[in-house]
């Protein structure tokens, strides 16, 4: 071994020791509390075997519903700010005036607080006076009471999410198209590519890894949803907007069942995993078909 | 949620630094209007009292102390307790009382006498198995109804005196185009709270109090009747944003008179003095009809943590002193818009909806609050107000579905086992 080996570690073991201590060994801390009797204020070590588990999944009216209602929100929220965030590159990628100007506005959203950003849709979204049903009004359609109903609370708070994230995909979808060498978009409409088909033959299947790159993150954004349903709704009305992780937050911190919080955590990051482990691999693969 | 527990974690340690550097390190939820001057007022009197002890504040916002309350878990397990931080009397401190994280201050109550200027059912949830162990420091009155003046004085309406009549009312102001009750149910609490205070005008304390420990459920007629009025007020009688609103907003509404009345606790009176508006004259308030003579005590207080030095275990009790005084009585309630738990600050410088609950403390028959948590273990109380909503927003759910429903929910958490304290 040179020196050189030895400095790599250096530089790294600091990392490793932070992100080992507080990332992973709270989740192994989290995976153990879950096997256990903890559901009350005090920690109780005792052996539970999977029980935590069971009761979520057998007898939980509200955990079945979060289960639900977070794969409803998943697809909508995941394929609305891809593809919202795809066009809205691609109009940028265009050349326009003011682009940059343009690309502040459309991360905006992005770097305001999802409590701010939660609380401003609570407002548009008033039955009342909120601006969205006076444009509703105005336009002579019929007024909703969106964050009041069992079926528009749901597709209220996707809408508002997609608001929230758009500029993020927009963005790893703007390097991802200013990564397409020009020559190759040049031969394509030499050889009567245009419209659609220079996009769907030759563009799209160029930015794969912004695709795979803002599926993932968008996903697992969506299994995680938490402050911006706690601002909005808090799960209600009636659980028409609950997630898993506001039920772990009540469960562990309201109700002191401990252990069923972290059963509901270890059930978050498992889905979570599923997800991330795959786009390992497939990231893997077109690096290497790139390189 | 890794983040958040990282963050969780983060902020705990920055928080006992705190700790271990300050000297009297108070935690409480009061951060709205009128709560937040009331609290500042009180500090600031301490500080005249003893101007040697370096006070920090730490303000954790959120309704009815969830957030707080998490991080005082953390920072008693970690071994740094603060001072002292707020607790609602009751069920809530017992959560702590029963895992052995407090100091009992029996021999504080008794040497100040205090056993002898609070009412007993106060004394009651100050304690655990037959020792005190926190302060009351002010008394709030869940079950009142609040109304616009000028809204009753143009219909021509009696503020009435049954909850039956309370139901009629609401469906007179609903026809002359008003929104008979104000309610904000953002955060599921306000709308358990129309359900707990119709439970009481309705079938009385002594039902009221056999419902909480589970001696009698939903099957019982008075305790039905409460459920079908409840669904009925929210279904027909409600502001139609009320799921958008917080508590506040609501009382909002009442005050620019757009609804005619609201039920909540008498921390609106404090939100409604802070607008400027004149109790008598601007907004009145009253028991909510039906429970006149039945006083439902939301206490807030404060007990000493376990594991304090005995530097701060003397500042913990110099505050308790503070509090529990004539003078430190008033000045927090006064502002907060609730009253003292002491039985002898005289009446000066209250308003009159606090000059009347001040004198209705004395007479009435003493019953607790369940949404607030002295009444009720929290993770019952949580279970309970989720299936209310459930309820509320299926109306196509016959009642016989939804007391099933809700005794199931009952028949889960207040059993006998999990009552014992």
């Amino acid at each position: 071994m040179n020196k050189r080996s030895f400095e790599w570690i250096g530089f790294i073991l600091p990392s490793v020791i932070i992100v080992g201590t507080f990332v992973y060994a709270f989740i192994a801390w989290t995976v153990a509390v879950s096997f256990t009797n903890w559901n009350t204020l005090l920690p109780n070590w005792s052996f539970a075997g999977l029980s935590n588990y069971f009761s979520l999944f057998t007898n939980n009216l509200r955990f079945r519903m979060d289960l639900i209602n977070n794969f409803t929100f998943l697809p909508f929220f995941v394929l609305g700010s891809m593809v919202l965030g795809f066009f809205l590159a691609s109009l940028l990628n265009k050349g326009v005036k003011f682009e940059s100007f343009f690309r502040t506005v459309f991360l905006l959203p992005m770097a305001i607080s999802l409590v701010v950003s939660g609380t401003i849709w609570v407002w548009l979204y008033d039955p009342t006076n909120g601006a969205i049903d006076v444009l509703l009004k105005a336009i002579r359609l019929p007024t909703i009471n969106w964050l009041g109903s069992m079926s528009f609370a749901l597709p209220a708070i996707i809408i508002a999410t997609i608001w929230q994230y758009t500029g993020f995909t927009t963005s790893i979808y703007l390097a991802g198209l200013r990564g397409i060498p020009q020559e190759i978009i040049e031969a394509a409409k030499l050889d009567g590519a245009h419209g659609f088909r220079l996009y769907w033959n030759i563009i799209i299947p160029m930015v794969q890894s912004s695709t795979v790159t803002a599926f993932v993150l968008m996903v697992q954004l969506s299994l995680q949803m938490f402050d911006i349903i706690w601002v909005m709704t808090s799960g209600g009305p009636a659980f028409a907007t609950d997630m898993p992780a506001v039920y772990m937050f009540i469960a562990a911190f309201k109700q002191n069942f401990v252990a069923q919080g972290a059963a509901i955590a270890v059930i978050v990051f498992l889905l979570t995993l599923a997800v991330v482990i795959p786009y390992l691999f497939i990231a893997g693969k077109i690096t290497e078909e790139e390189s | 949620m890794k983040k958040i527990g990282i963050l969780f974690v983060i902020l705990t340690l920055v928080g006992s630094l705190a700790v271990i550097a300050a000297q009297f390190s108070i935690y409480d939820w009061w951060t709205a209007g009128g709560e937040k001057q009331a609290i500042t007022a009180e500090l600031n009197y301490f500080h005249q009292l003893y101007p040697e002890i370096k006070i920090t504040q730490n303000p954790v916002a959120g309704g009815a102390g969830v957030n707080m309350h998490a991080v005082i878990k953390s920072l008693i397990f970690a071994g740094l307790p603060p001072t002292t931080f707020q607790v609602h009397a009751g069920w809530e401190m017992y959560e702590y009382t029963s895992a052995k994280l407090l100091d009992p201050i029996t021999n504080l109550w008794q040497s100040e006498g205090w056993t002898k200027v609070f009412p007993k059912r106060i004394q009651e949830l100050c304690s655990y198995g037959g020792k005190f162990y926190a302060v009351p420091m002010d008394i709030h009155r869940a079950n009142m109804l609040w109304y616009n003046m000028s809204i009753f004085k143009k219909l021509g309406l009696k503020v009435p005196t049954t909850f039956q009549g309370l139901m009629n009312t609401m469906k007179k102001i609903k026809a002359a185009g008003y929104t008979p009750l104000a309610v904000g149910d953002r955060y599921q609490w306000p709308a358990a709270m129309v359900f707990e205070e119709g439970l009481l005008a309705i079938a009385g304390p002594k039902t009221y109090d056999d419902f909480f420990q589970g001696k009698v459920n939903y099957s019982n007629s008075k305790v039905q009747k409460a459920l079908e009025d409840f669904r009925y007020i929210m279904e027909n009688y409600v502001n139609e944003n009320h799921a958008s609103l917080t508590w506040d907003q609501a009382c909002g509404l009442v005050a620019n008179g757009k609804a005619a009345m609201t039920i909540m606790g008498d921390w609106a009176n404090g939100y409604f003095m802070g607008l400027g508006l004149k109790a008598g004259i601007d907004y009145g308030a009253v028991a909510v009809p039906g429970s006149q003579g039945v006083y439902n005590l939301v206490i807030d207080a404060f007990p000493v943590p376990k594991g304090l030095s005995t530097t701060q275990k003397k500042y913990a009790y110099d505050w308790l002193k503070t509090i529990a005084s004539v003078k430190g009585q008033a000045i927090f309630n006064q502002i907060k818009g609730s009253i003292p738990a002491r039985i002898d600050v005289p009446t000066t410088g209250f308003n009159s909806v606090q000059v009347a609950n001040m004198k209705e403390l004395k007479t009435d028959i003493l019953v607790a609050s369940a949404v607030h948590g002295s009444e009720a273990p929290a993770p019952f109380v949580t279970a309970w107000e989720n299936a209310l909503t459930v309820v509320q927003y299926h109306p196509s759910m016959s009642i016989e579905q939804a007391v099933n429903y809700l005794n199931a929910i009952n028949a889960q958490y207040l059993t006998p086992q999990k009552l014992v304290h």
